[in-house]
């Protein structure tokens, strides 16, 4: 039974401080959006950085949200780094469209780019 | 059916021990707050995590609640273990407002001890009527 899968898209960042817009589309066979979470070849591309994020014409993230709400360091495991929602918040999923706008914080040491931000959406099917 | 929603409240800081009131009204839809989140954006030269760079005192409905008075802190490293709203419940009037003042603690200084300039945002989690 198809009850859950983590989907990735990718979003590529050309310079320091870049805004990129961006859309997909979350997989057709499963119902809803039950948690999401971001990560970054590079902890420090958190500084400042924002994501805007609207799925089936929802808001999900408001303009100015930094994406470190949505990460965690390394010492957590990778099914604890999710921001879920709960039960009663349904993100419709089933080839809903997602559109965001990243915006790089501009932090630079030790960071190279081009680099690529990673959002993982856990999509569900209910029982 | 109830979705969830973030107010973000932005406020700057370029002055020691500056006070920053907050007054803002909050749209009618939303119906319950279940969590609060202040932290600085983006990293400051300060060489250094600062347990207390500043206190925020939030009120709602109109001040007739006062779910929060709490330190901020600033972390060195931009991610956490996890990162978690501090859990309130507190049911919101129909378009009430959001009051209360944000502290500087006068700490935000970098290893000469000059001030550092910087942005406090404060995070509402709310959940609002689809």
């Amino acid at each position: 039974m198809k009850l859950t899968k983590y989907q990735m898209i990718k979003v590529k960042v050309e310079t320091p401080a870049q805004t990129v817009k961006f859309s997909a589309v979350t997989d057709k066979l499963y119902s809803r959006v039950d948690g999401i979470y971001v990560s970054m070849p590079n902890d420090n591309s958190h500084f400042g950085s924002t994501l805007e994020l609207r799925i089936a014409e929802e808001e999900i993230f408001p303009d100015g949200f930094e994406t470190k709400l949505l990460a965690t360091d390394q010492s957590s495991s990778p099914n604890e780094r999710f921001l879920i929602f709960e039960n009663d918040e349904i993100v419709e999923a089933a080839g809903s469209l997602i559109e965001g706008r990243f915006t790089d914080g501009g932090f630079t040491d030790g960071i190279s780019f081009p680099y690529t931000l990673n959002i993982y959406l856990k999509l569900k099917n209910s029982k | 059916m109830n979705v969830r929603r973030f107010v973000i409240l932005s406020i700057k800081i370029s002055r020691a021990h500056q006070i920053v009131a907050i007054d803002k009204s909050l749209s009618a839809n939303i119906v319950s707050c279940t969590g609060i989140h202040a932290d600085v954006k983006g990293h400051l030269q300060t060489g250094r995590d600062i347990q207390h760079i500043g206190e925020v005192s939030i009120l709602f409905n109109s001040g007739r609640v006062h779910p929060l008075h709490h330190s901020v802190g600033y972390h060195d490293k931009p991610l956490q273990k996890c990162n978690r709203f501090m859990q309130i419940q507190e049911r919101m009037f129909s378009a009430s407002k959001v009051c209360g003042f944000y502290q500087d603690a006068g700490t935000a200084t970098d290893e000469k001890g000059i001030f550092l300039p910087y942005q406090v945002i404060i995070y509402l989690e709310c959940k609002a009527k689809k």
